[in-house]
């Protein structure tokens, strides 16, 4: 399930909001009734949009919504404890490689693409995990064997 | 004025859910918000209703009226008021001179301060 970069919550549906305009003309009849004549309609017309049902704020999508909630992108904070490892431009987040969009991301949001290659994620996410190990204090590195 | 227009703004709530077997959809919910705003149909000016929609009915009646407190038809002494040989009550007064004024119906009463105001 993807979580809300704002609240941390996990997500299990968006919401938006939209608005309709009707104009009547209202008018008294002949016998004093009130008499309302449906004048014109507008189209349905988006308000605000993609918001977190905890916590109403507006998550940016940069893709299709169905995308984020299957997780094939997430939107991130870059101090979500939640991103195990970042190498370059990847990012492990929740067992899953994710690759950062740098056309989209800034400094207040990490925008990152699920590596469906299984192959690439793989090299990608063991390539990552050496790395953590040779960082590991209570791994002997080379130099000290 | 014979008739008022009303614009109806309907908000309405769409839930997007994508379900376990990859399946989404939209989904209408039913929370919504209406809000009614009345016009003017010669000057497409917002008539200012205090109590919404509801009040279109008697301000069409004209059993409930607004006006300007300086409008050069009012007869006004405190909270009464003669406009176009109909008695009134001043039922509230706003910062920018709005009058809001309520018929009162009760022939005798109006009659008595229709007198007194005349």
């Amino acid at each position: 399930m993807p979580k809300c970069p704002f609240c941390g919550k996990e997500i299990e549906y968006l919401y938006s909001w939209y608005q309709e305009v009707t104009r009547y003309i209202v008018s008294l009849d002949e016998s004093g009734n009130i008499q309302w004549e449906q004048d014109f309609v507008s189209s349905s017309e988006p308000l605000d949009t993609e918001l977190c049902p905890h916590c109403d704020q507006h998550i940016p999508m940069y893709d299709d919504p169905e995308k984020f909630l299957k997780e094939e992108y997430v939107v991130l904070r870059p101090d979500d404890p939640e991103i195990e490892v970042q190498r370059g431009n990847f990012v492990i987040f929740r067992g899953k490689v994710y690759k950062i969009d740098e056309d989209v991301s800034n400094t207040d949001l990490l925008i990152l693409r699920l590596v469906e290659d299984e192959l690439v994620a793989d090299i990608i996410k063991t390539g990552a995990e050496n790395s953590k190990m040779e960082r590991c204090p209570n791994v002997p590195s080379a130099g000290r064997r | 004025m014979n008739h008022l227009d009303v614009h109806e703004l309907v908000c309405t709530k769409h839930v997007y859910k994508v379900y376990p077997n990859g399946q989404w959809e939209w989904q209408h919910d039913v929370e919504t918000d209406r809000i009614g705003t009345a016009f003017c149909p010669e000057c497409d000016e917002e008539i200012p209703l205090h109590d919404g929609l509801s009040d279109v009915e008697d301000f069409l009646d004209e059993k409930y009226i607004i006006l300007r407190s300086d409008d050069p038809e009012i007869k006004r002494k405190g909270d009464l008021a003669l406009f176009r040989g109909k008695v009134y009550k001043v039922i509230d007064e706003s910062d920018d001179g709005l009058l809001y004024l309520e018929l009162v119906e009760d022939e005798t009463v109006a009659d008595i301060i229709g007198a007194g105001l005349e």
